[in-house]
């Protein structure tokens, strides 16, 4: 069984891994030039009136951050099931001696390991960046914001892999439709640091999404029209 | 069993996604009509003039038009309106040759009158998004002619810390320097919030003041790099709740305590309580010449209060908000149980229609899932079937849209 799981894996990771390295270095590059960006206003305006408008207008000075974990989410949802789904490839591994809800999840969860592990590069760095430049009281609320945002890109991605999965198109284009609202709640303008009392809303969706692959896994699974 | 179960994840999903795009849909539905209405005390009358607007169906078009009332009924034009509230209408009354002589027995001229007016939010609060992270101004900052902030401090457990912006590192010296002046003093670190003035002037010669961790109150400032540091009395030895600064010559700023009691501090930092109701969801103040006015928002009223210039009330006036529900709201009380909204203050807040609407439509909606379903041949007697019903019962339209948009086959095994 492991066995057949790394294979699994080995298989997944050989159809994303430039797309993953596309990822990261888009991740890194963005992060890069926010740090480049801070210490060019820095120099400009000053520190004192740099920390002044940061602090008067809360000003979110990382934005360029935002739809990273998006980006991030098509690029390796689209590269993983794009491929299985183009002439029913992914029978070949629903045929495999294991049970189909563990080779789907298998497919998902080395997606969501790659995702997570592309933010969680990408945010230490930017941490790291802003500490060099920031106090806490300026760091905390920043990555208080960043978090929708990455559980956002989460959602986008488990919702690749339901949608990747259902056999009708005109249920795509439903599954799409609503997908685009519930993604919108991740993506307001919340003000720096303010999303903290919507987390839990967010938890939610986030956690209900990861499971929705099953359905149109099972749709798929039994030809359903 | 897992097909099953699949299913109702579907169904929820498919819920989840109407409870979002529905009410969308439902508001473009409808127009709605404003409801304005503006609250002004008369001198001249001594009682209050209520405009607001009044809504007409003239052959099957609704057209709205702002009347003025007294608080007894009697109705006036505009310009008549105008005239009975002078102090509040000078620059109008000057424009139109009408701006009287006295008001009051008092010589006022429509300048003095104008320059008066001024309008003031009072939150009852303070805002929960607060950083623990403001720079302080040096009182001679003028000097310099550089209106920048001197230096960023915090207050912590270790005491007042100042951060060197530049390099992101604590000034040692000037922290040890106003921690030695804080102790003195009796401070007690670390600090609950601060607030400072929004007017310019103020903020450089007044600084901040501070609520340290036991709820005594302190000014703090800096003069030429040295600590100017004063502790203030608390008004009538109370926790307070909130400081709203004003940028008015004749007080300073509006207190409010955890008791909902509201005090004015004039510039001397002296107080006097106002006689007012509690204050903990805040209010908004208009003042002219003579008067101030207090608007305070209850659960379906809206109550003012009128004060002279030494904080004595004159009158208040308690309106009902109550109205007719529109058809929007009818509706929307039978169609969505439930509104949730997210406030950095208040975080999620849930709002509930009338219980006894959405129930009675859930019941209907549960019964006509139940018949249709088993009209249709599918099955009804298993756990599943029950929970479909349920999933209705709970979630209204939304769980139905659900039931219904996820395929279920009609034979027994799945």
């Amino acid at each position: 069984m492991i066995e057949k799981l790394k294979h699994l894996i080995y298989k997944e990771w050989l159809k994303t891994r430039w797309y993953a390295t596309i990822a990261l270095l888009l991740s890194l590059g963005t992060v890069i030039y926010i740090f480049i960006s801070i210490r060019s206003d820095l120099n400009l305006l000053g520190a004192p009136q740099y920390f002044s408008s940061l602090i008067l207008e809360k000003s979110i000075f990382f934005g360029k951050f935002k739809y990273i974990p998006i980006i991030t989410a098509l690029l390796i949802g689209l590269s993983q099931f794009v491929p299985e789904v183009t002439d029913k490839r992914i029978k070949l591994s629903l045929h495999l001696p294991m049970e189909n809800t563990t080779v789907i999840y298998s497919m998902v969860l080395f997606g969501f390991a790659i995702i997570t592990a592309i933010q969680l590069i990408s945010v230490l760095l930017l941490t790291l960046f802003m500490s060099v430049y920031f106090p806490s009281e300026i760091i905390i609320p920043s990555l208080q914001t960043i978090l929708p945002w990455i559980l956002g890109g989460m959602t986008c991605y488990f919702f690749i892999a339901m949608i990747s999965l259902e056999p009708i198109w005109k249920y795509r284009f439903l599954y799409i439709i609503f997908v685009y609202f519930v993604l919108r709640l991740f993506y307001y303008s919340y003000g720096l640091g303010n999303a903290v009392t919507i987390y839990p809303i967010l938890f939610i969706i986030t956690l209900i999404s990861s499971v929705s692959v099953i359905y149109t896994s099972h749709r798929f699974n039994k030809g359903e029209l | 069993m897992l097909n099953k179960s699949i299913r109702i994840i579907a169904i929820l999903l498919t819920a989840l996604a109407t409870c979002i795009i529905v009410p969308r849909f439902f508001r473009m539905l409808f127009s709605t009509h404003s409801n304005y209405k503006d609250v002004v005390y008369s001198e001249v009358l001594n009682d209050f003039i209520i405009s607001e607007y009044e809504y007409k169906n003239i052959n099957g078009k609704i057209s709205g038009i702002t009347i003025y009332k007294d608080s007894k009924g009697n109705r006036y034009t505009r310009e008549q309106a105008d005239s009975l509230c002078p102090l509040n209408n000078a620059s109008q009354l000057t424009y139109d040759g009408k701006f009287p002589d006295s008001i009051c027995g008092k010589n006022i001229s429509a300048k003095d009158a104008d320059d008066a007016i001024f309008h003031m939010n009072i939150a009852g609060r303070y805002n929960e998004l607060f950083y623990g992270l403001s720079e302080l101004k040096d009182q001679k900052s003028y000097l310099s002619n550089k209106y920048e902030p001197k230096d960023l401090f915090r207050i912590k457990e270790n005491g007042i810390e100042f951060i060197v912006s530049s390099t992101n590192t604590i000034d040692e010296k000037k922290s040890k320097l106003f921690n030695s002046e804080l102790e003195q003093l009796g401070f007690t670190a670390p600090a609950i919030t601060w607030w400072s003035p929004a007017d310019r002037t103020d903020f450089e010669k007044i600084g901040y003041f501070v609520l340290d961790s036991k709820g005594e109150l302190f000014r703090l400032s800096m003069n030429d790099g040295r600590p100017d540091i004063l502790r203030l009395n608390r008004p009538d030895e109370k926790k307070i709740r909130n400081i709203n600064f004003s940028n008015r010559p004749e007080f300073l700023a509006i207190i409010i305590t955890e008791d909902g009691n509201s005090y004015v501090m004039d510039r001397n930092f002296n107080y006097q309580a106002l006689p007012l109701p509690s204050l903990r969801r805040g209010a908004f103040l208009q003042g002219n010449l003579m008067h101030l006015t207090f608007t305070t928002h209850e659960k379906d009223a809206t109550a003012y209060y009128i004060l002279d210039k030494n904080y004595k009330l004159i009158k208040q006036l308690t309106i009902g908000d109550k109205k007719v529900a529109s058809l929007q709201e009818t509706i929307g009380s039978y169609l969505f149980p439930v509104k949730i909204s997210q406030n950095a203050n208040y975080g999620i807040q849930f709002h509930f229609s009338n219980p006894f609407h959405f129930i009675w439509l859930n019941i209907i909606l549960a019964l006509a899932t139940f018949f249709i379903k088993k009209r249709n041949g599918y099955p009804i007697n298993d756990a599943f079937a029950i929970i479909d019903i349920i999933v209705v019962l709970v979630l209204g339209i939304f769980g139905m849209a659900g039931v219904f948009a996820i395929p279920q086959r009609k034979s027994k095994q799945i």
